[in-house]
């Protein structure tokens, strides 16, 4: 058998054997999972951003009393709101940096709540 | 045109890449049901791998074609997958077969319709094994280059030579005893 003519019998008969996919849906199915994937990446990135951004707050305020010697104690009972409760409630130092860390946790759990609801949403 | 898409997906429009979807998921899906013959896994196949062709779209380094860099997702996807199945082919001894005459093959072959051909071809590309049929399709179907092969696949340069030669040899025998048959039935 010659090479040459049995190469164009091979394409010939080849050209036949392409298959495709008939779900006419496919490109816009895939490029909405490709967004969600996409919106997914923004809020992972955004809540790390302010993850980082709550933590160095955190370190500076901490810094600050503890340069200044600024009883926490003190500045704590008198917070006027439903928060200040909780501050209240909890005894010693750090009362600020609790109400705060409480508030942080929540948006950040907010956050990582969409994220897996959008997470769930692209598979 | 494709480097202008690409750079668009990677300045954050991701709508550029349904360009790509659209350009390349035949050629994928063909490629995917070759190794793993079966269509609902082999489109699963497709859309897993532009998946991960998006996520490492920043690591495509552009020293090959697009294409072939997606391909070689598409192929380690479905090889992934038929692992979990571990299907096996027909193996046929070239050696106790004569040679197929060509133009017999070809005459053959031209007297049936256009469904028909499509039929037996896919249904002997089924019989003949994943690797064969892929390398058939990636260098006769899609036109690849022997070095595009040999990235798509991980097969060395003188291993597709072989195996292509056999493949086609493998592909005349099976097509010959599919039509003898139907000539059978229809006598």
């Amino acid at each position: 058998m010659e090479n040459k003519d049995a190469d164009k019998l091979t394409r010939t008969i080849l050209a036949n054997s392409k298959l495709e996919i008939k779900n006419p849906d496919f490109t816009f199915n895939l490029m909405d999972k490709i967004k969600a994937e996409n919106r997914r990446k923004i809020i992972i990135r955004q809540s790390t951003f302010y993850l980082l951004m709550f933590i160095s707050i955190d370190a500076v305020i901490w810094t600050l009393f503890k340069l200044f010697r600024v009883s926490i104690a003190d500045i704590s009972l008198l917070i006027e709101s439903t928060s200040s409760e909780i501050s209240k409630a909890s005894s010693g130092k750090g009362n600020v940096l609790l109400l705060t860390l409480f508030i942080q946790s929540i948006i950040l759990l907010f956050m990582i709540g969409r994220a897996r609801f959008l997470n769930f949403k692209s598979q | 045109m494709e480097l202008f898409y690409l750079q668009k997906v990677l300045a954050g429009d991701i709508s550029g890449f349904s360009y790509f979807i659209d350009q390349y998921k035949d050629m994928a899906y063909s490629i995917a049901y070759r190794i793993v013959n079966n269509r609902e896994d082999a489109e699963e196949i497709v859309q897993d791998s532009f998946m991960k062709a998006y996520r490492a779209l920043h690591s495509f380094r552009q020293d090959s074609k697009f294409s072939t860099w997606f391909y070689r997702i598409v192929v380690n996807q479905s090889l992934t997958k038929r692992a979990r199945y571990k299907t096996e082919f027909n193996t046929i001894d070239l050696s106790k077969i004569p040679d197929v005459a060509v133009d017999q093959m070809e005459s053959a072959y031209q007297k049936m319709t256009h469904d028909d051909q499509k039929k037996y071809i896919n249904l002997v590309l089924e019989e003949l094994g994943s690797e064969d049929s892929l390398l058939l399709t990636l260098f006769y179907l899609n036109e690849n280059s022997i070095e595009e092969i040999v990235e798509i696949t991980s097969i060395t340069r003188e291993n597709i030579k072989m195996k292509l030669h056999r493949a086609r040899k493998k592909m005349y025998v099976l097509l010959e005893q599919k039509l003898k048959s139907e000539i059978k039935n229809l006598l």
